[in-house]
């Protein structure tokens, strides 16, 4: 890998001043507000329940990874996109190397851009989910939840146990970063920035959720990414697995939800590539 | 490459879109350390044919060397000193101009890295290097593009229509740039519609017309048949005496048209090509020597050469007309 074209990739990406502008309010901004907004009606309402604990957790995650997966979006069309729209990919195809090579920078170029911005969102409202909860003794749920086995008791305001924090920033890394992924992908593949926006929002927002809830479809809905990533979401809470935050789910087991993501990025990245390879520049 | 040997050497060069063929057969022979003119009207196959020389798209049909490699198999090593502006040049508008040239650099061996300041110092933009190129104006934008260009240290720049949109002192400007490069021993490749730069700025010429290059060589040879036909402006008293003089030396200097005109005589000398200028010379002293013997004021002896222009539509037309 040449890392000084990887470095190029990720400089184009920070220095694109909407773009940055954009994603850190997708995910530093969308994390502090799920905790900040209840934390001001608790201000107001001290009655109410803590802005932190296990369930500010949830939120932060399923906050952060879902905006943040569109936030994936727009870095990972920007990154399969930038050199065409900017004309330079023409400029660096005639200094002779590879298309391969200049499709491969693109990868680990919006991941340097994307892992700390992502990281450090999570930190920042994983700290303040910290601040915001109740650090008294655990005390009773705040309300019947019923916890399949195996789940995790879902506590009103509590510091949730570490472990429960990791599990949320995998989940992030996770979702985002296959957003990121297949996004450079189409993006290069289609060649078009909007358009891939385009098909991919609209999937993600309406016509995935849609489709999984055509039972007429059967297994087929298994091939929606959405549903995957749902069935891989750390378990918090009554009927976790079953579709509790993510609508109806249908993925059947763990291999079958890691298959689909795998085959989604193979697909997305091999027709990326082969566009990069056979394009006129 | 063989120092003076061929810099681009293509043989059979096709491209075709669909039905339309936009390149046909171009056979392409360009020195070494020249600057060659690539001269056509818009839409002739010009950028077609570059971008086939830069890897940007597969020619059709027919084979191409670059500075001794392959084309496209061997082109890391074909374009490793190569530097292009195709078209109008582009860059990441929101870097600047330094930040551009990185991008590029990393594309390139290590060492480039180390030529984006005396690149940019070259081309006058050490001052403005790092503002934001959305700022720059088209002069510096392709000020910018040479830039680019010298990060590869190259004996061979292709250059796409670069005087395109500059005013008149950026135009000279950039012309003496490249008589400079090629002073460096560097070989320029100019595509260009314009002819009047092509004719101040190149050694030799290309004329592409329809896809097919349709004649090559040296610049002043573009346009003559085997026998260039020479106008030849005589001022001088009497003109009828020396209409009656020089008509009697019309066999011994190939005069192949003659008129007296007020001030004096026009006549139209066909001239075997290939001896330089030796034939039109000595027919002109002899001419000189005839009057000025015959007691004849002489004020103006003029070859009235053809511009390349007028040689360009010759070429072109009778392309036309042949078809």
């Amino acid at each position: 890998m040449n890392w000084r074209l990887v470095m190029a990739e990720t400089l184009k990406l920070r220095k694109s001043r909407g773009l940055v502008i954009a994603t850190i309010l997708m995910t530093l901004g969308i994390g502090v507000l799920v905790i900040l907004i209840p934390e001001l009606y608790r201000v107001a309402h001290p009655s109410a329940s803590f802005a932190g604990g296990q369930r500010g957790l949830q939120r932060i995650g399923i906050a952060v990874g879902f905006i943040g997966s569109i936030a994936a979006m727009l870095v990972g069309t920007a990154a399969g996109t930038g050199d065409l729209s900017t004309g330079i990919f023409r400029d660096m195809v005639a200094t002779g190397k590879s298309r391969a090579a200049l499709f491969g920078s693109r990868v680990p170029g919006a991941l340097v851009y994307w892992l700390p911005l992502i990281t450090f969102s999570y930190l920042v409202a994983a700290l303040l989910d910290l601040a915001f909860s109740s650090h008294s003794a655990i005390g009773p749920p705040a309300r019947s939840l019923g916890s399949p086995a195996g789940a995790v008791s879902f506590f009103n305001g509590t510091v949730p146990p570490m472990h429960q924090f990791v599990d949320w920033y995998l989940w992030i890394l996770l979702y985002t970063g296959f957003v990121l992924l297949v996004s450079i992908g189409l993006s290069s593949w289609i060649g078009s920035r909007a358009i891939t926006l385009g098909v991919l929002i609209p999937f993600q927002l309406f016509v995935a959720p849609i489709l999984s809830n055509i039972s007429q479809l059967g297994a087929v809905r298994e091939i929606l990414y959405p549903q995957s990533i749902g069935y891989l979401a750390p378990r918090a809470g009554p009927g976790a697995g079953a579709g509790h935050s993510f609508g109806v789910l249908v993925t059947s087991s763990l291999g079958i939800a890691w298959l689909v993501l795998v085959v989604w990025v193979i697909l997305a990245i091999g027709a990326g590539l082969w566009r990069t390879l056979t394009r006129d520049a | 490459m063989t120092p003076g040997g061929l810099v681009i050497e293509t043989h059979g060069l096709s491209k075709r879109f669909k039905e339309r063929l936009a390149v046909d057969g171009v056979d392409l022979a360009v020195p070494a350390g020249c600057c060659f003119g690539f001269l056509g009207p818009n839409g002739a196959g010009k950028t077609t044919l570059i971008r086939m020389l830069l890897g940007m798209t597969r020619a059709t049909a027919g084979t191409i060397r670059l500075r001794g490699h392959e084309m496209p198999s061997d082109k890391t090593a074909a374009l490793s000193r190569v530097g292009a502006i195709v078209e109008e040049p582009r860059f990441v508008p929101y870097l600047t101009g330094r930040e551009n040239l990185r991008v590029v650099a990393s594309a390139r061996e290590t060492v480039a890295h180390d030529r984006i300041d005396p690149a940019l110092a070259r081309v006058g933009l050490s001052e403005r290097a790092d503002q934001k190129v959305k700022t720059y104006s088209l002069g510096m934008r392709q000020r910018l593009g040479v830039a680019r260009c010298l990060l590869a240290d190259p004996e061979l720049l292709i250059l796409d229509e670069p005087t395109n949109g500059l005013d008149p002192a950026g135009i000279h400007e950039f012309r003496q740039l490249v008589r400079n490069l090629v002073g460096e021993g560097r070989t320029v490749f100019l595509s260009s519609h314009l002819l009047d730069e092509v004719e101040k700025t190149c050694d030799y010429v290309a004329v592409i017309d329809g896809g097919r290059v349709v004649q090559q060589g040296a610049i002043g040879a573009i346009g003559a048949g085997e026998q260039a036909s020479i106008p030849v402006r005589i001022g001088c008293d009497r003109p009828s005496e020396a209409l009656a003089l020089v008509s009697s030396l019309r066999h011994e200097l190939g005069v192949i048209g003659l008129e007296a005109v007020v001030d004096g005589l026009e006549l139209e000398l066909r001239v075997p090509m290939g001896d330089g200028t030796g034939g039109i010379e000595a027919a002109l002293a002899t001419i000189n020597a005839a009057l000025v013997g015959a007691g004849h004021g002489l004020f103006r002896l003029e070859v009235l050469r053809q511009s390349l222009e007028d040689r360009f539509l010759a070429v072109t037309s009778r392309l036309g007309d042949g078809a």
